[in-house]
């Protein structure tokens, strides 16, 4: 008679997922012949993986639609790919510009513009502002270029000096084809926040707190903007930015 | 699968054809159809930025499910603790009441509802190897983390499915 072996769960898990190798396969087909306990082991172990299999393949019937961008035909496609991965820091900017616009304007659950750069802003995490660090002559250009995308002047004494909050950069996004301002700060916690503006021709509202795309936000309009400021923290904090925004802006 | 040259229209094409099985990918990540709704479609935007990484004649769901996984737990799952709200418990996943249709029997809503209770590192590996039928060796490449670690949290899913499944046998006893 042979001597007793012990197997680990994960021996006899991986021999039951015809996982182990030919030497452990061999020793439990052996021991098995003789070791009650161990084929009560391997009961204890034992499962319906056909039943798992017909459980999760019913939820598939319940996924929604493909995302729509996943249709879009993309022209330019090598130019805007090379771009990309050139400048890993902006491939979701190329993404939102080059291929977000049919996709946003398609995409239902996207329902407009602030949706959109909230979707967008979703996407970054400290580490997507906390490497940029750009020279005082670069920022004005890049203020400069934004504020005529969007023919509203963007001042650099507007964004520096609101308390735990440093900028970081302005680019300019796109929606249904209008320009959208994305001005990007980090919190001295490490939280990125957005502040987006498009021209809206919306009448004069105040700063009011509200969510989008899970993340909590504050909006507000002015002279026929639209403003909106997201974060991924409290509401009171970004009603805080919100409201020095909306009076140096 | 696709080559360098291959349109970009392929390249979509195999991610939406995908789709459906990385959002139940996302749900075993995040048990909350909000969250795997938002998971599913970052995974593909990040897909399409990468578009060139991706190694012609790989396997496109273990690369893009690797893709969901890094984004669950190194960007979506951080900030939902950070806004508080915490891993979902299993009460709050609606999407098993949701699926009380008669295309899932009672059975399989319990087999799916046992899973879903399952820790969260467990339950993705059961959904990746008993589920999608990813090898330990794939299944350990998309999570990015060692074989032993595989074997030893299937062996704990199923030492817990098992005691879940004969709990429910003796119940209908």
């Amino acid at each position: 008679m042979s001597e007793r072996q012990d197997f680990r769960d994960e021996e006899l898990t991986a021999y039951l997922d015809e996982e182990a190798d030919a030497s452990l396969r061999d020793r439990i087909d052996l021991a098995k012949q003789s070791d009650s306990v161990l084929l009560a082991r391997l009961q204890q172990l034992e499962i319906d993986r056909a039943q798992l299999r017909d459980a999760f393949g019913g939820l598939l019937g319940h996924a929604p639609e493909p995302p729509a961008f996943l249709s879009q035909q993309q022209t330019e496609q090598p130019a805007a790919r090379r771009y990309i991965i050139g400048l890993a820091a902006c491939a979701a900017v190329m993404m939102f510009v080059g291929v977000g616009i049919g996709w946003m304007a398609s995409e239902s659950r996207l329902q407009d513009w602030k949706t959109a750069a909230a979707t967008y802003h979703m996407l970054y995490v400290e580490e997507t502002l906390a490497s940029v660090s750009i020279a005082p002559g670069e920022q004005s250009d890049q203020l400069a270029r934004v504020s005529n995308a969007l023919k509203r002047e963007i001042r650099s004494d507007s964004l520096n000096g609101v308390a735990g909050l440093d900028y970081k950069r302005a680019q300019v996004l796109g929606y249904e084809g209008n320009p959208i301002v994305q001005l990007a700060f980090l919190t001295s916690d490490g939280v990125p926040i957005a502040l987006c503006i498009t021209k809206t021709g919306d009448p004069q509202t105040e700063v009011t707190a509200s969510r989008y795309s899970g993340l909590n936000a504050v909006v507000w309009a002015k002279d026929g903007y639209e403003f909106i400021v997201l974060g991924d923290t409290s509401a009171n904090r970004l009603l805080d930015f919100g409201r020095h925004f909306q009076s140096s802006l | 699968m696709f080559g360098k040259k291959s349109s970009d229209a392929q390249f979509r094409r195999g991610l939406s054809e995908l789709f459906p099985r990385l959002w139940r990918y996302c749900i075993a990540l995040t048990v909350n159809r909000p969250d795997a709704d938002d998971l599913a479609q970052a995974a593909c935007l990040r897909a399409l930025e990468r578009f060139d990484k991706f190694t012609p004649g790989t396997r496109l769901d273990s690369w893009v499910f690797c893709i969901a996984h890094r984004i669950w737990l190194n960007e979506l799952r951080a900030a939902r603790i950070r806004r508080g709200g915490g891993i979902a418990p299993i009460e709050d996943l609606d999407l098993v009441d949701e699926t009380s249709d008669v295309e899932m029997n009672i059975s399989a809503r319990e087999v799916l509802r046992s899973v879903m209770r399952l820790p969260e590192a467990q339950r993705i590996m059961v959904l990746l190897v008993y589920v999608e039928g990813f090898s330990y060796k794939e299944a350990a490449e998309i999570a990015e983390v060692p074989i032993g670690t595989v074997m030893s949290r299937l062996a704990s899913a199923r030492k817990t499915l098992t005691a879940a499944d004969n709990e429910r046998s003796s119940k209908k006893a």
